[in-house]
């Protein structure tokens, strides 16, 4: 496989650096299909961002981007200067980074397993169902969480029983937060998230497998040293994407968990930019919260990026 | 290809196969219990806590009448399905395209344009100036708003393009040798190659745009024969919360006993044809991911 | 590289320009109206909150609105976003210079003030004796009216729904009487010597019962006192019987406005409802039923037995939520606050409850609307608050409306919602009385939401109440509610503040509420003690954030009021 990556960055040397015009005639066509590609992004995704000029105003709405008045970094120093700031920032990040940091490796591994499945039947239905949760509307999920999670719930009594938790309501102790959104997350998406890999490693060549096995590989062996080479790209390639969206928490499944109980520990960027911007009215404000979310998310995707480069010799751009 | 059978090939087996069994059970069980819930007698439903297991007292199906009764279900589904294929077949050429152009090295603007095509990933404008560019394109309250801003995005491109680079190149290569033009190379040689990656992006754009409520209910304010399922069943979910009683006439007809059901009720009608209509589609995106197959 | 981003901000630019258009500034005055040709259809837009859609899939085909569609030759289009997305929708309008012409102002976060500054709502003062004659006679004839419509400068800037101040209040807190009932072999003696609970003390009594009680039906889930998520019920009929006012209400002076989580009688009822928490008589999942769709606190433990005490509706009392097939008898009683009599509080100082209006939902007419559709607008609003027109929009269709009405038709209801009998008492037809049995939308066949005044030909109940569906237990509900007056309250009207004091509000009133809603439920569960230390770090915290602005700007607000 590697040397099949390496066969086909060849063509970059054959082209003449540097000489767009041969390049233009060579590519014709492609050149042609990236103009509706181009403008779409461009009407649909880059013209709104002139609302980014909200972060800098005390934006009115009836007085519109023109009329609002212009206070430069204000709303970001409010931000910076808010009580619970690092409180906010570190939820945000925590809540993310717990959910790359177990979910990531749990979908590949469940990847792996099922793929060690040889009952066909039993493979396609343990998948099917695997995939079942994802399918149940984020609104409905919290719905259950909250049921099962309540002082006489389900998990709750199973967790007493057991002698983790005292009894009481796991939803208003900040400290089972972090946990609780995290398993939960995982409840719905791990079957999902692992459809990309399962994926990656059937596009990986059987043959390879073969081979190795007359050589002697065991099961193990072949894993290590022939699937998880053959989903590198793609596993590197998630995790470049992924570690650009750190700082972007799932907005609609916390707003629905959280209480004023835990916003201690559950309180993300994304909530506090709604609660604050979109209910309290403070558009500008809330705009530069959500532009301060996306610099930081492009500083690490850069990083990452930067990173993957260099160590796993590939990168997105 | 026959495998050697070795204890620990067994043990590891035995643990395998029963966690795969225990995990389809923890995830089937919530969505059983929302299914028997809704059947369930409205008044033993809301002095039950925990899963249920079947139907409490006499199967009862009020819930799925009163629901079903409410016109706008139908016109939903209809907008659903419709909006689903449309932005499905945009998607996937956009997809198809956008990798295609990403993952071409030696083509200059490629890395250019994957910038351009990330940058829209990290920042967004917001709601009122997206709003005001629909609004400008005459796109407001038809069913273009919903059809066409929200299909191509970033994220599928970028799926695509790590699709794409796994590929060897030799494809191309002889497809060039042999006079083939890019799309053609792309539609005709490429693609079918790529029918599982197709296959995933395409059931993220089925779920997403099935559950999408948000852009209609930002898009077609005087439309209501143009919303799509998702933004009825989250009125009717929402209408039915009695915790945001504004008005004694709108909490008295709320606070019956069904309304309770009819939550579940609504949630299952919202689930069950994703649900139902998978297994069948799996066949196809089983199919096309072992094309590469794992024959041992 | 660096030259394509240059022109890529370059088309942004000019893409920009393009699309924001030049933005409205100032004050509109329309000057002199055209004169109305009434034989021209015109159509009129009109922002509304959603509607129960369960007979027509929009406002327009509501029969009532068709009604005044022909008498007045115009064609009524509402724009209605989706339920739940209704501030959203409204903000976008606003944002986007997307006016329509009658906008409905419930969701409105800004000051009426402001927005006629910034050119986008009409001061309809201009038009007052020309084309509002009967709207002017109304408000004219009642001093509380006039000071809630008019602002200080004389603009009228709301066409607002009127309030009857005779109404019947809605809801309250209310008990389970039976469970005392049972517990005590019938002989309940609340320690304050009263017939129905009133102190704290009376409740210290009645809450062990009900969890005896409750504990003996092994139900799984169940709650003495259901308190709300945040800690504190925002209009503040709990913790009235502490002292302490609504959110944002007035000291007992009747001037000074205050805010109840930072008063010193605060720290008394949290004091109280931590005692309460521990001893498992408040609802111990209280806090996290927030957003919860599936569990429904309420209804669910309510309407299943399994609630002692809560925030009820009339529809709930006496044995209205008896399930006798289930076994389930209650008796459901309006309850007041409980008097901290402990702390010396008196009747005086609990004076709070939800404060019925005399002012709704405003409405306003949209500066950019076209001068010559103008004189229609304004009489069709203006017939809303006549006699007739209070009776079309509380009502529905009388009998020869209904005739020719579809939905009156199809669903049989041809003699109309309404009639006067003999006497001239008004009667209201069968199937309004019974539509919550029959399962029907009453709202559906009436104009109650876009109507002018509500109606004063309220039936004379209780000599008349069979005719409504008002009872006893409904009138007692009432007096039992408002048994302490509501000399705390401000009237929303009075809220009205300048577009310099509710921007000052706006900045801080979020991050205080936020704190307060975090520390609140806190105190009461116990994950922060609550002692003088912890209270009065609390309370400098909230000092910290700004609350003293809050309090400026509403006092200046409300004294401009007072003045009026």
């Amino acid at each position: 496989m590697a040397v099949k990556t390496a066969a086909r960055q060849e063509p970059v040397k054959l082209a003449k650096p540097g000489s767009w015009k041969r390049n233009l005639q060579r590519y014709k066509s492609l050149y042609i299909l990236t103009i509706p590609l181009v403008l779409y992004f461009f009407i649909f995704n880059y013209v709104p961002m002139f609302g980014l000029l909200m972060a800098f105003e005390d934006f009115k709405p009836a007085r519109g981007f023109f009329g609002s008045t212009w206070v430069g970094f204000k709303n970001f120093i409010d931000f910076f200067t808010a009580p619970n700031f690092l409180e906010i920032l570190r939820n945000t990040f925590v809540i993310s980074a717990l959910g790359l940091a177990v979910g990531f490796p749990l979908s590949i591994v469940f990847a792996l397993l099922i793929n060690e499945i040889y009952i066909k039947w039993f493979k396609k239905t343990v998948q099917t169902i695997s995939y079942m949760p994802y399918f149940v509307s984020t609104i409905v999920l919290c719905g259950l969480v909250i049921e099962f999670c309540s002082t006489n719930g389900l998990i709750t009594n199973a967790l007493v029983s057991l002698g983790l938790v005292e009894r009481q309501n796991l939803l208003q102790n900040p400290k089972y937060f972090w946990a609780i959104n995290l398993i939960s997350d995982q409840w719905q998406g791990l079957g999902y998230g692992s459809i990309v890999f399962i994926a990656a490693i059937t596009n990986v060549s059987g043959e390879l497998h073969e081979a190795a096995a007359i050589d002697g590989a065991n099961r193990l062996q072949r894993v290590w040293h022939i699937t998880l080479p053959g989903i590198k790209p793609m596993v590197v390639s998630m995790l470049i994407l992924k570690c650009g969206m750190l700082m972007t928490v799932g907005f609609d499944k916390i707003l629905n968990l959280y209480n004023t109980a835990i916003y201690s520990t559950a309180d993300v960027i994304s909530t506090y930019v709604y609660r604050v911007g979109l209910n309290g009215g403070r558009y500008g404000y809330g705009a530069a919260v959500g532009l301060f979310n996306s610099v930081v998310n492009l500083i690490l995707l850069l990083a990452s990026n930067a990173i993957s480069k260099k160590y796993a010799e590939q990168s997105l751009f | 290809m026959v495998e050697k059978l070795t204890p620990s090939r067994v043990i590891f087996n035995i643990l395998n196969y029963a966690f795969m069994i225990l995990f389809s059970f923890v995830c089937v069980i919530p969505i059983w219990h929302v299914l028997m819930a809704s059947l369930s007698n409205p008044r033993m439903l809301m002095a039950n806590s925990g899963i249920i297991f079947k139907p409490l007292g006499d199967i009862t199906l009020d819930g799925y009448r009163m629901v079903m009764s409410n016109k706008s279900i139908i016109t939903g589904y209809g907008n659903t399905i419709l909006y689903v294929i449309a932005t499905t077949v945009i998607m996937v050429l956009g997809s198809l395209v956008g990798g295609f152009l990403l993952s071409h090295k030696d083509f200059k603007l490629s890395l250019p344009l994957a910038l351009f095509i990330m940058v829209t990933m990290m920042f967004s404008g917001g709601l009122i100036p997206g709003y005001m560019v629909i609004q400008s394109l005459g796109m407001l309250n038809t069913r273009w708003a919903i059809i066409i801003p929200g299909s191509i995005n970033a994220f599928y491109i970028m799926m695509m393009k790590s699709a794409f680079d796994q590929l060897p190149a030799a494809y191309e290569e002889s497809a060039t040798i042999d006079g083939a033009g890019p799309l053609t190379i792309l539609f005709v040689i490429l693609t079918p190659l790529l029918k599982a990656t197709v296959a995933v992006i395409i059931m993220f754009n089925v779920i997403m745009q099935w559950n999408n409520w948000f852009n209609a209910s930002i898009y077609l304010p005087k439309r209501r024969d143009l919303w799509p399922l998702a933004l009825f069943m989250r009125e009717i979910l929402i209408n039915n919360d009695t915790s945001k009683v504004a008005t004694q006439q709108d909490a008295e007809s709320a606070s019956n006993m069904t309304a309770n059901l009819v939550k579940y009720c609504v949630t299952i009608i919202g689930t069950l044809p994703l649900l139902c209509a998978y297994p069948f589609a799996q066949k196809y995106f089983v199919a096309g991911v072992q094309m590469g197959g794992v024959k041992g | 590289m660096s030259k394509r981003v240059l022109a890529l901000i370059l088309a942004l630019t000019l893409l920009t320009a393009l699309l924001a258009g030049c933005g409205k500034g100032g004050n509109s005055d329309l000057g002199e109206l055209p004169e109305d040709d009434e034989s021209q259809t015109i159509t009129i837009s009109y922002w509304m909150y959603p509607d129960d859609y369960r007979y027509y899939n929009s406002l327009t085909d509501n029969p009532v609105v068709k009604v005044l569609d022909q008498m007045f030759n115009v064609k009524l289009e509402f724009q209605t976003p989706a339920k739940g997305s209704e501030a959203d929708n409204f903000q976008l309008m606003l944002g986007t210079q997307d006016y329509t012409d009658i906008m409905n102002m419930t969701y409105c976060t800004e000051s009426l003030g402001t927005l006629y500054e910034d050119g986008v709502i009409l001061d309809l003062a201009p038009y007052l004796d020309e084309y509002l004659p009967n709207f002017k006679a109304l408000v004219e004839s009642n001093e509380s009216l006039k000071r809630a419509v008019y602002d200080d400068e004389g603009h009228l800037f709301s066409l607002p729904t009127m309030d009857n101040p005779e109404r019947t209040q809605w809801g309250g807190m209310v008990y389970r009487r039976d469970i005392l009932e049972t517990m005590t072999g019938g002989n309940v003696q609340f320690p304050s010597g009263n017939e129905e609970p009133t102190t704290v003390e009376d409740w210290d009594y009645m809450l062990p019962l009900m969890k005896q009680y409750f504990e003996a039906t092994g139900m799984a889930d169940t709650a003495c006192l259901i308190l709300p998520a945040i800690g504190y019920m925002a209009t503040g009929e709990l913790q009235a019987g502490w002292g302490v006012g609504p959110t944002i209400g007035l000291a007992t002076d009747g001037k000074t406005v205050t805010y109840a989580p930072a008063e010193d009688s605060f720290y008394n009822y949290l004091t109280k409802m931590h005692e309460w928490y521990e001893a498992g008589y408040i609802y111990q999942d209280f806090a996290s039923r927030t957003n919860d769709l599936f569990y429904l606190p309420n209804t669910a433990l309510t309407y299943g037995g399994a609630a002692g005490i809560w925030f009820g509706l009339l529809g709930q009392l006496s044995d209205r939520m008896s399930l006798p097939e289930y076994g389930l008898n209650m008796d459901v009683r309006p309850l007041s606050a409980p008097l901290d009599t402990a702390n010396g509080v008196t009747a005086a100082d609990a004076a709070s409850f939800v404060s019925v209006d005399v002012i709704a939902e405003n409405r306003c007419i949209a500066a950019s609307v076209d001068p010559a559709k103008l004189p229609r607008i304004l009489k069709l609003m203006d017939y809303l608050y006549t006699q007739e027109g209070a009776l079309l929009m509380n009502r529905g269709l009388n009998a020869e409306q209904a005739a020719n009405d579809d939905l009156y038709k199809e669903m049989g209801y041809t003699d109309g919602a309404y009639w006067f009998d003999e006497n001239g008492d008004i009667c209201v037809a069968q199937w309004v009385i019974d539509a919550n049995v029959l399962g029907i939308e009453p709202m559906s066949f009436t104009g109650q939401r876009i109507q002018g005044k509500r109606d004063d030909t309220e039936p004379d109940w209780p000599a008349n109440k069979e005719r409504t569906y008002l009872d006893d237990a409904e009138d007692n509900a009432d007096a039992v509610w408002t048994m302490y007056g509501d000399a705390r309250v401000i009237p929303n009207s009075a809220a009205q503040m300048t577009p310099e004091e509710s921007e000052k509000f706006n900045a801080v009133f979020t991050a205080v509420n936020d704190y307060v809603n975090t520390m609140v439920p806190k105190f009461i569960i116990g994950t922060e003690p609550l002692i003088a230390d912890s209270w009065k770090a609390y309370l400098d915290q909230l000092n910290a954030l700004g609350l003293q602005d809050i309090l400026d700007a509403r006092q200046s607000a409300y004294d401009r009021y007072l003045a009026r």
